[in-house]
């Protein structure tokens, strides 16, 4: 089987290369999008099996992506996984509403995301 | 008060409104005519009965009462209540034909605003002068005070504010730190030496200590700005896969790099407790991390969880270490928010936040923290979590209303592809949604989503309490099972339907002798016996 696609969309730059290289190791296939409008067009040309998603981003913010992917027939069933610095306490129901699967605060540590990322994917963790 | 300009071009004075509470209508004019002559436009309102008084009190505004002390059924001190009770700021001169000394003084202390014999009414418009200028300074100073409150406040706000928006930029490159040490330390970025790897793990156990910190530090702005959020969850200490057990496995490695013997004692029979997993774990976390602090190498630290005996409404955790101890002018003051020991030879202090995170966090649960503890003895720090009690759970639908004509039906929902994992976010956040989306499908009239009390391989379990008639409960399972048959909590819950299945719960019907009110208990533990084994795997 092909190696599954996981698209990143941060704008930080050090933590989209530091989490490729992570998700490369694991026998992924990686792309990256580092502002909002990017990502949506990265996303419908690559057709992820999973999105990773940042919600401060330029661009409209990551909530703008998730409800934008949500709305788009291509990427609607895609899961999407949000990785944030931001409170959980004040923005993880909101993206579980919006559709994510799951909240994780940055820093994160690697086997926590590496469970939530095979759990989306369906695979045997 | 302002001043208008007369015909003659001179400024006329303000009007000044008095109310004058005399019953001998000649000294009440004496005093209209002093006033009158004084250079005041005075707007007299005469009461010589205390009737008429409170009458015209209540009927307009006046800049000063004055009153005469002795009245027929009266005295002026009754008037001073009468000003009292209505909250104004309205100073009343009282006036005399006779005031012995220490009823003047009385006068005064009670609240009078001056005195004036009526045999030397020329001294009346220098004390109403007084008296609204002592007023105004009054008003001056509360005005002045209550800017000073208000920029206190928004002092504190904006340091809160400051105080969360640097904690979470700082969140951004610790995790970039964290994410490259962890990359270096396995290997991806090319093979390492033992001393490389030695390095790399001190880096890696910097960040997450300067994580640990950065946490801390938004808590006590939430702390301060009134919005810290406390998640109570069904726990069982003890769990091997929980929250606090993980805690400590953590906690006991810290304690080991500094050749301290962290041991724990978590009986399994211990009642599990109705507290936010996260929230508990951070008290354990600043206690311990004290102990460490404090304690010279070689020393031990245990800490320890048991029934308080005190209060079975608790469970009583402790942690005890062979430090340098707490002289006794200390031990109060070490909860308090950034106290430092003076002492100590730690080459790094902290924030100084640890034990006052500690003592918020222990009361937001709804228990209390205290150390004991004597110099060069060693110190133990107490902190109580209140046991989970089903029961003030079902009060609100465990009603005679609600029982009259309808009956308790227990309905279980089993989602087999979540074990509900206490360390997994991404189980945690699926069980948090999935209650949520359970409570805005029933009534909260008539029944209650129980707290999901853990999981097993099987799968996890939440109950409803619901009190419907026999006809009401099919359609009741119908409906929840559509919604959680949808797609997008399909998604969440990894795809495998949950089944829900229901049953009478086998209690006999009120026969008017004990009112249902009062047999919540019995209610609970037949839920309980229905909801089988109370699972232990929660927390």
């Amino acid at each position: 089987m092909d190696a599954r696609t996981i698209l990143i969309v941060d704008d930080d730059k050090d933590f989209l290369r530091g989490l490729g290289m992570r998700l490369k190791s694991d026998g992924y296939r990686v792309v990256g999008a580092a502002d909002g409008v990017t990502a949506t067009s990265v996303a419908l040309k690559e057709k992820p099996d999973l999105v990773l998603l940042d919600l401060g981003l330029p661009g409209g913010g990551g909530f703008m992506v998730l409800e934008r992917m949500k709305a788009l027939l291509p990427l609607m069933t895609t899961p999407v996984i949000v990785v944030s610095a931001r409170d959980p306490a004040a923005n993880s129901e909101r993206a579980l509403q919006a559709g994510a699967l799951a909240f994780l605060q940055k820093p994160v540590e690697n086997e926590v995301l590496l469970t939530a990322i095979r759990k989306a994917l369906g695979e045997s963790p | 008060m302002g001043t208008t300009t007369g015909d003659n071009g001179n400024p006329s004075p303000p009007p000044l409104r008095v109310l004058l509470l005399e019953d001998n209508p000649r000294d009440a004019e004496l005093a209209a005519a002093v006033l009158r002559r004084s250079g005041f436009a005075p707007q007299l309102e005469t009461a010589a009965t205390p009737e008429s008084f409170q009458e015209q009190w209540g009927k307009s505004d006046f800049d000063v009462v004055v009153a005469d002390y002795n009245l027929a059924s009266w005295t002026a001190m009754d008037a001073l209540a009468v000003i009292r009770e209505s909250g104004k700021d309205v100073p009343l001169i009282v006036l005399t034909g006779a005031l012995g000394d220490e009823s003047a003084v009385e006068c005064i202390k009670q609240g009078a605003e001056d005195f004036v014999l009526k045999d030397r009414p020329a001294r009346l418009p220098m004390a109403i002068q007084r008296a609204l200028e002592n007023k105004r300074l009054r008003e001056e100073r509360k005005r002045a005070e209550a800017e000073l409150e208000h920029s206190r406040q928004e002092q504190l706000r904006l340091r809160d504010e400051f105080l969360s928006h640097v904690s979470h930029e700082l969140r951004s490159p610790l995790a970039s730190i964290h994410q490259f040490t962890t990359i270096l330390l396995d290997g991806l970025a090319g093979e390492i030496k033992p001393e490389q790897r030695d390095c790399l793990e001190i880096v890696l156990r910097n960040s997450r200590q300067l994580s640990a910190m950065v946490e801390d530090l938004l808590t006590i702005t939430r702390v301060g700005a009134g919005k810290l959020t406390i998640e109570p969850q069904y726990t069982v200490a003890s769990n091997p896969s929980g929250n606090i057990v993980e805690t400590l496995r953590v906690l006991k490695s810290r304690a080991a790099s500094k050749n301290l013997d962290l041991r724990s004692d978590l009986p399994s029979d211990l009642p599990p407790i109705w507290v936010d997993p996260q929230r508990t774990c951070q008290i354990l976390t600043n206690l311990v991390e004290n102990a460490i602090k404090f304690t010279p190498e070689g020393g031990s630290i245990t800490v320890r969880f048991r029934r308080f005996d005190e209060d079975p409404n608790f469970v009583l955790a402790s942690v005890a270490d062979t430090g340098c101890g707490i002289s006794r002018e200390n031990r109060q003051a070490i909860f308090e928010r950034l106290f430092q020991v003076a002492s100590g030879d730690e080459s790094r202090k902290g924030l100084g936040l640890g034990l006052y995170l500690a003592r918020s966090l222990a009361i937001c649960q709804g228990g209390r923290i205290w150390v004991e503890s004597e110099l060069g003895q060693g110190s133990t720090f107490f902190f109580t979590l209140p046991v989970f009690q089903l029961a003030p759970l079902l009060t609100p639908v465990v009603t005679e209303s609600n029982l009259e004509k309808r009956s308790l039906w227990l309905l279980t929902v089993t989602f087999p592809g979540v074990r509900g994992s206490p360390l997994d976010p991404t189980e945690q956040q699926a069980l948090r949604r999935l209650h949520e989306v359970l409570k805005h499908l029933v009534r909260p009239e008539t029944d209650v989503v129980l707290p999901a009390m853990g999981g097993s391989d099987k799968g996890l379990s939440i109950y409803v309490l619901a009190c419907v008639d026999p006809d009401g409960v099919q359609p009741l399972v119908n409906r929840l099972r559509e919604r959680l048959s949808s797609p997008e909590i399909l998604g969440q819950i990894g795809g495998s339907q949950p089944t829900i299945s229901f049953a009478a719960l086998d209690i006999a019907p009120e026969r008017g002798a004990v009112p249902w009110t009062e047999r919540v208990e019995e209610v609970a533990a037949h839920v309980e016996r229905l909801a089988g084994n109370p699972p232990t795997t929660g927390g």
